[in-house]
């Protein structure tokens, strides 16, 4: 039985991780944290996949979990983000040559999500990911009409950011 | 076209993660020990209960058991000290069924709320053995105005007051201090985010 069980959450999991992989891109800014987050939330997701029960979709529950970890069960403070050197940022993408105009948004996008606080990033990345308010709410613990001002919010301060 | 289209665009199309994690790789994660601030807090919480019960075993307290009998306060304090010892076993009934209710399945305002009274209740626990710690000192100060043992004999009843007052406020500026220093280092980030989630949901 608990093999079983195990089997469908390696592979529920294995297909689904990108979810993960985004959020610990998110919320860390070096791969050793990345893999630390990423290894923390994998314990929580395994820890609860009992009480999961297929009552909702696989991808919405890990969505839950996922960020529940990134923002109130990972030890280590992410605000030292704010101080990140952009000169990093410039160098990797030199290092890998991008000609990519989508690839070079999307890091610019991430090095401006980089800066906003974790519940700020919570709500981006739902906006993101397409999730109806409804979803957002549920998933934070805050009312439905909140979520919409603190998104709108949100989503000025990330404008700001990419194009002060 | 919104200036945040455009970045959506490109967050939709990126690519999936070029270092995928095997099942394998996932499996040996999963019996992996959690370093999480529920865990840190569950453990630190359990140390804070066994310090408080194992301190009289591991300081030498005699010397102060035969101060207190020749000051007559020894049953006094003895019938307190037991008296103590229902309400430690309430406040780590306590500690484990708000430890246990923990979830992160629960919506993240809620999880932060579960987390904040768990570590609230090891909170209650100290601040009763601090004021349990006055109390005893209040005693002591009774006891040694009374009857005064050592050193305190050839001094005024008001300085035994003073030094026994400066003692106890001592004792607690350092338990406190640390107490502090513990859990806003451990609790910094979800007290921000608890502040920041809180602001989100007021009214407008």
């Amino acid at each position: 039985m608990l093999k079983d069980l195990e089997s469908k959450f390696l592979s529920d999991f294995e297909k689904n991780q990108n979810i993960v992989h985004k959020i610990c891109r998110m919320y860390t800014t070096d791969k050793e944290a990345h893999n630390d987050l990423f290894q923390e939330v994998t314990i929580q997701l395994w820890r609860n996949y009992e009480k999961f029960r297929g009552e909702a979709k696989f991808s919405t529950w890990m969505y839950r979990v996922a960020l529940n970890t990134a923002i109130s069960l990972y030890r280590k403070s992410t605000r030292r983000i704010k101080t990140q050197n952009i000169s990093d940022f410039e160098y990797k993408i030199k290092a890998d040559d991008y000609d990519d105009s989508e690839e070079l948004q999307l890091k610019a996008l991430y090095l401006a999500i980089h800066q906003l606080n974790d519940i700020e990033k919570a709500l981006i990345f739902l906006y993101l990911e397409d999730k109806p308010y409804k979803e957002i709410s549920e998933t934070l613990g805050i009312s439905n009409g909140n979520a919409r001002v603190k998104m709108n919010r949100a989503k000025e301060k990330l404008k700001n950011i990419l194009n002060p | 076209m919104d200036l945040l289209d455009n970045y959506k665009k490109a967050w939709d199309n990126q690519p999936e993660e070029i270092k995928k994690i095997s099942a394998l790789e996932i499996y040996k994660m999963t019996q992996a020990k959690s370093s999480s601030i529920v865990k840190w807090i569950f453990v630190i919480g359990i140390l804070e209960f066994a310090f408080m019960i194992l301190y009289t075993f591991i300081f030498d307290v005699s010397n102060d058991e035969k101060i207190m009998m020749a000051m007559g306060i020894y049953e006094f304090v003895q019938i307190s000290q037991y008296l103590t010892i229902p309400v430690l076993f309430y406040f780590l009934f306590l500690f484990y069924k708000n430890y246990k209710n923990i979830s992160s399945i629960d919506n993240t305002k809620k999880l932060m709320t579960k987390i904040k009274k768990t570590r609230r209740t090891v909170r209650n626990y100290v601040i009763f053995n601090l004021l349990y710690i006055v109390y005893i000192a209040a005693i002591m100060t009774f006891g040694m105005v009374r009857t005064p043992q050592g050193n305190f004999q050839n001094i005024p009843e008001w300085l035994i007051v003073l030094i026994m007052i400066l003692v106890t406020v001592i004792m607690l500026l350092l338990f406190w201090g640390f107490y502090q220093l513990l859990y806003g280092i451990l609790l910094n980030k979800l007290n921000r985010n608890y502040t920041e989630l809180a602001k989100l949901d007021q009214k407008e």
